[in-house]
């Protein structure tokens, strides 16, 4: 009984709005396709509810990384002034970073010039700490985004059979 | 049973270890019915094609977002070293 009502609120949501993300409460413009939305309409009330929630957590994600990108952006990137806090500001803030886009870009930097990054002159990484913090998050949300879509054409490929 | 098949489709896909883990916890997530669509697999070699495509779509452009940065960085930095010694 519980299943059906659960499954019957989600096919109603779902068809009223085509978002996921207003099943959870959160208006927002993406859209899950039409195999997605068959599939789910045509799932357990159950099983429906927990894969609009994976689904739901992805978009979220991708969302928390956008909102993340416009904070980092809009506030100011500065290190302490004084030289000797300075290399202790360049940890701290590639700490702030996504580790993967740092272990990366740090081995490249690391290969060409042969400096490391975190011992980079703070008068030659300040111009360019906004650029890397919005690299950083454009690294995360690339990732994201293939999240979403292994999530997208999994369940493309399960309701085929039946949508074609 | 299906299980098995999962596995073993999932071991000769070649997807990186974290997109099989995404597969795994998405088909769990299935009916049978549709876990066992899924398993056909003309249909699984699709997922398998589309996802290592977009794996390497991301790859492609992570690997540009730190190329240009990196290559930036270390021309200011020896523009800056360059200075230095001239001064």
């Amino acid at each position: 009984m519980a299943d059906s009502n659960n499954k019957e609120f989600v096919v109603k949501r779902l068809s009223k709005s085509e978002t996921l993300d207003e099943v959870h409460g959160k208006p927002s413009p993406r859209r899950v396709n039409k195999a997605t939305r068959e599939l789910l309409a045509q799932m357990g009330g159950q099983e429906a509810a927990e894969t609009t929630r994976k689904l739901g957590a992805q978009i979220d994600a991708e969302k928390r990384l956008a909102r993340l990108d416009k904070r980092s952006l809009a506030k100011e990137v500065t290190l302490p002034e004084t030289a000797e806090a300075q290399p202790a500001g360049i940890e701290a803030f590639l700490n702030e970073l996504e580790p993967e886009f740092v272990g990366a870009l740090s081995a490249e930097v690391r290969e060409k010039s042969g400096v490391d990054l975190k011992d980079f002159p703070a008068a030659v990484l300040e111009p360019f700490l906004a650029l890397i913090a919005k690299s950083s998050q454009e690294f995360s949300a690339l990732e994201a985004q293939h999240e979403a879509g292994v999530y997208e054409v999994t369940f493309d490929q399960a309701g085929a059979a039946k949508a074609a | 049973m299906p299980n098995t098949q999962l596995e073993q489709l999932l071991a000769e896909s070649g997807m990186e270890i974290p997109d099989q883990h995404q597969v795994r916890r998405i088909f769990f997530a299935l009916t049978q019915e549709r876990q066992v669509e899924l398993l056909d697999r003309r249909r699984f070699e699709r997922v398998v094609r589309n996802i290592r495509e977009s794996r390497e779509r991301v790859r492609r452009e992570q690997e540009t977002i730190v190329h240009t940065l990196a290559d930036d960085l270390t021309e200011a930095l020896a523009r800056w070293q360059a200075q230095q010694q001239a001064a």
